[in-house]
């Protein structure tokens, strides 16, 4: 009897699932086209699964060893069941490959259960929880099925009852894994999942064969790939931003729907820490709702900090944010973002957070103008005046009037062009600057500034959402960069450093781009640096988002301060898993109340390591970490630390008593951890 | 909207004629990059005019510039219409040009009859003569009613064939003051108004530049010409000299409101009283002779 029943239920399963996907497909195909090579992006999806999606679920080793066996079980298991049992190729080794398979994947479906048992709470419950007893029902009614197959039972053993039985449970199996996988079921992320590592829209995540990753702990570091997308502003019929879920292009679509409701998002996300109303899963799941129109009363993680389940239904072509409240999602949940990457950094599924967000900020603020907070008033003085603060252009150089600093403009040619920021409007970034004066003039850098006429690199206005003041201020610099002849732009500040060096690009400025901590460590390599040793107490350091996530950048600023002689204690959250100081993505200037600072909680943990200084890279995260009260640790920007410990003048070769070269000559890899 | 116990019906009802507002906008400058953009004022104005209609009040909104032709100004008008304006008239102009007329003429042109009518600018222009002015004598030469430092229009009503404003105005340090103006009324703006909402790129971009030919000839500005013009320069502050030894005095002196010595306060006088005080005044301070 069951001979005759297995091939209807495969098949029909298989048929529903092909129906299933039809319909998922053209759902996603309602986005804004996005044009993708298909055959290609299929042929790299397996090594893009294998390699750069396993590198993430990776660092959980249980997790992913528990995925392989399941999932890896089970795509054997159903691709032999229909050859064994749907087509009835039960000859040979296939039966015995099938019993192999649903035993691996029902060994990996007791880990599912046993993380089930006690989940935490960054994991959805609801539908998920029966996932584990599914994927159980499936390997286990399969593997009952192959014994009479393969002669271990006979073939008309047992009773009918049990027949029905077995029959009920693999009806069960085959529809979580097939016909759930294409309607909506949990098992959705594997369709999903693999169509969004084909078709991802930022191919350049991945790795390939050539440039496979040197072992670095980011995936994201491959140049440009973090780069927010462009805008192209002279088609006036193209959306400013994302209004409605259907504005998203359809590989973003794709992508939410491949969210395994994992929550290592949410995990991380130092807004949703603080309790302001964002949860990177929560966001992703929302945009889920929006494709087809429902409320998200069944939505079974945590919430948006503050913002109860059930009150928030959006539509296909209805608007994302109303500004009453109540559609999709809120606004001040989009603008809770520091975009600090730490989501997308840990998404297994490489899902774009940032980019939706940013997407549906530049409809609020190019559409609607609704930027909150101070962010109108910022956006309105980097169109007077090109700063955020609405300082005199010409009070950029102010800072330095004593130091005569060479302008580009009077030379023309340089090696090194020295970014100054917005910081050099700001005191305590005066200090650092000053300090990477010292330390250039120190190694006789051939450098110059671009004194009054740099303008802001464009961060703060892209992240706002204002793409076109973004874009004004990009041309605007490339225009004056363009008059010019140096080697490489040095900055003290990740974020010029990401926007000139990876978002720059797509508007006609390439740039060879250094970050000054990296621009330090070149410079110790050559030896052009002597430094005496390190005398202060112990000493954490702090990645700043747009060098460590956004660039991959986390050996540099260790390295320096190991040729300092300081051996780095490192916080519990440090490297590619830093926290975010809060200072990121015009966060300051809308701030949105939650419960707690962000910084307050970087600040701890600094803390925790008992560290008397935190060292930082970042203008924006010594103003951050600066600005907690109480604080247990003082904040110096690495180049004050080694213009600090700079010997002086003409004492290279006789260097006076202890530290002396010691600590230039430590290599890096003994200290940095 | 409040009712009345006189016969007073609120705009917005159903019957009742939309309410008419012309808001005149110029072109701003930066203060530091004298960068073109919305002068702060005549957005002040828009933003009024635009709250006008958002408690479900019919608006008829017109807005008008008039000016010479320029990309700056093109920009900065562009400005306004990132406000959530369709469309916005402007009347070209030469640099020359006196816009007294100009807008005299457009205004009387644009007669609506018997509906309630509002024009709001801002008080004072950022660029040109600057004076202040255009507000007080449009209204000379229409024969309507003006009001300076206005910070809010409370409601619009009709008493016994007459239309009517309740209106805020600004007076110094904080100071409020409810008055009730005959309409058509020219309302100056004051910077005390809200804060206009952000101009967005949308809308700006889409938003229409209306060209409208003025009316009659354009005139030369006279005094405009007449006036010898140069670069302002920042007048220097008088130090306060604080002696104070403690955090509380040193805040009181910082606070304090700067002493205005003399002065009469008239009230419950007529108005010649009142005006005669007035000369007496401007003939005192020698300002008139
Ligand atoms: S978005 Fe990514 S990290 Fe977040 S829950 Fe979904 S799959 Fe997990
Ligand atoms: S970028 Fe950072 S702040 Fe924004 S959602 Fe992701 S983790 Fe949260």
């Amino acid at each position: 009897m069951l001979e005759t029943l297995l091939p209807i239920l495969i098949f029909a399963a298989l048929a529903l699932a092909v129906i299933g996907a039809g319909r998922r497909v053209r759902l996603w195909r309602k986005g804004r086209p996005s044009p993708v090579p298909i055959l290609k992006g299929l042929a790299a999806m397996p090594r893009r699964y294998l390699v750069d999606l396993h590198h993430v679920v990776g660092r959980d080793k249980v997790m992913s060893n528990t995925h392989v066996a399941t999932a890896g079980g089970f795509v054997a298991a159903a691709v032999l069941m229909i050859l064994v049992h749907g087509l009835g190729l039960a000859e040979g080794v296939l039966g015995w490959l099938l019993l192999a398979a649903s035993t691996c994947m029902f060994v990996g479906s007791l880990f599912v259960a046993r993380r089930r048992r006690n989940p935490p709470a960054r994991l959805s419950k609801g539908p998920w929880m029966r996932l584990p007893k599914s994927l159980m029902a499936f390997s286990l009614s399969v593997f009952l099925i192959t014994l009479p197959t393969v002669g271990l039972l006979p073939e008309d053993f047992g009773s009918w009852i049990l027949t029905i039985v077995l029959a009920a449970v693999l009806v069960w199996g085959l529809g979580e894994m097939f016909f759930g996988m294409t309607w909506g079921g949990p098992m959705k992320h594997a369709f999903a999942g693999a169509l969004h590592l084909a078709f991802h829209r930022r191919p350049e995540r991945f790795s390939t064969r050539q440039s496979d990753r040197e072992g670095k702990g980011s995936v994201a570091t491959a140049r440009g790939s973090t780069a927010l997308k462009a805008l192209d502003l002279d088609d006036h019929d193209a959306p400013l931003g994302v209004a409605k879920p259907e504005d998203f292009t359809w590989n973003q679509r794709l992508g939410f729907d491949a969210c395994v409701q994992c929550g290592r998002c949410e995990a991380v996300c130092p807004a949703f820490a603080a309790g302001q109303p964002l949860n990177p899963k929560k966001l992703i799941q929302d945009m889920v709702l929006g494709m087809t129109g429902n409320s998200d009363a069944e939505f079974a993680g945590s919430p948006y900090p503050g913002k109860p389940l059930g009150e928030h239904q959006g539509q296909p072509g209805g608007p994302i944010v109303v500004e009453a409240g109540g559609a999709l999602l809120d606004a001040d949940t989009l603008w809770s973002c520091t975009t600090c990457r730490a989501c997308v950094e840990e998404c297994p599924m490489m899902i774009e957070h940032v980019d939706a967000i940013v997407d549906m900020r530049r409809h609020l603020t190019l559409e609607l103008g609704q930027t909150p907070g101070k962010g109108a008033e910022v956006i309105d003085n980097l169109i007077a005046t090109d700063n955020p603060n609405g300082y005199a252009p010409a009070a950029r150089m102010h800072w330095a009037a004593d130091l005569n600093l060479p302008l580009i403009r009077d030379l023309g040619q340089v090696d090194v062009l020295l970014w100054l920021g917005d910081g050099a409007f700001d005191m305590r970034n005066q200090r650092t600057l000053r300090a990477l004066v010292k330390v250039l003039r120190a190694a006789e850098v051939d450098f110059a500034v671009l004194g009054d006429e740099e303008r802001d690199s464009g961060d703060v206005a892209r992240r706002l959402g204002d793409e076109a003041t973004f874009q004004r201020l990009a041309r605007a610099n490339i225009a004056t960069l363009a008059q010019y002849d140096f080697q490489t732009i040095v900055t003290c500040d990740p974020h010029s450093f990401h926007v000139l060096g990876n978002e720059y690009g797509a508007l006609g400025g390439d740039y060879r781009v250094r970050h000054h901590s990296t621009f330090i460590s070149e410079l110790l390599d050559e030896e052009r640096l002597a430094l005496g040793g390190w005398k202060g107490g112990s000493v954490t350091y702090h990645d700043p988002c747009y060098l460590g996530r956004y660039n991959g950048e986390y050996e540099a600023p260790r390295k320096v301060l190991g040729a300092l002689g300081i051996e780095v204690k490192e916080m519990q959250r440090s490297g590619f898993r830093s926290r975010c100081c809060g200072g990121g993505g015009g966060a300051p200037t809308t701030d949105v109340p939650g419960e707690r600072r962000i910084p307050d909680m970087r600040m701890q943990d600094v803390g925790e390591t008992g560290a008397e200084l935190v060292a930082v890279g970042c203008p924006q995260c010594t103003a951050m970490l600066e600005g907690v009260v109480d604080a247990t640790a003082e904040v110096r920007d690495i180049a004050e630390l080694v213009a600090d410990a700079l010997l002086a003048e003409g004492s290279v070769a006789s260097s006076p008593g202890a530290g002396g070269r010691k600590g230039a000559g430590i290599p890096a890899e003994e200290v940095s951890a | 909207m409040s009712h009345d116990d006189r016969t007073a019906h609120s705009v917005g009802e159903a019957g009742n004629p939309a309410l008419r507002i012309d808001v005149l906008v110029s072109v701003g400058r930066h203060g530091l990059t004298e960068r073109a953009r919305r002068a702060d004022l005549d957005a002040r104005a828009l933003e009024l005019a635009l709250q006008l209609g958002e408690d479900g009040r019919r608006l008829n909104l017109e807005v008008c510039h008039a000016g010479a032709p320029g990309d700056d100004t093109e920009a900065a008008l562009r400005d306004y219409l990132g406000m959530g304006l369709e469309r916005l008239n402007w009347i070209h102009t030469r640099e020359s040009s006196d816009v007294l007329p100009v807008l005299r003429d457009y205004l009387r042109q644009r007669d609506s009859g018997s509906e309630p009518r509002l024009v709001l600018c801002g008080m004072r222009a950022e660029e040109g003569e600057g004076s202040g002015v255009v507000p007080v004598a449009l209204a000379e030469q229409l024969g309507w009613a003006s009001v300076p430092g206005i910070v809010a229009v409370e409601t619009v009503e009709r008493a016994s064939d007459q239309w009517y404003a309740q209106v805020l105005q600004a007076l110094p340090r904080g100071q409020r003051r409810r008055l009730r103006v005959r309409l058509p009324a020219i309302l100056g703006v004051d910077v005390a108004a809200p804060t206009p909402r952000q101009s967005a790129f949308g809308p700006a971009r889409r938003g229409i530049l209306e060209p409208v030919a003025a009316a009659g000839d354009l005139q030369p500005d006279a005094s405009l010409a007449a006036w010898p013009l140069m670069p302002a320069k920042p007048r220097p502050k008088r130090l306060k000299i604080v002696t104070a030894s403690n955090a509380r005095d040193r805040f009181k002196a910082a606070a304090a409101k700067a002493d205005s010595g003399g002065g009469k306060l008239l009230t419950d006088v007529t108005p010649q009283q009142g005006a005669e005080a007035i000369v007496a005044l401007l003939k005192e301070e020698g300002v008139l002779r």
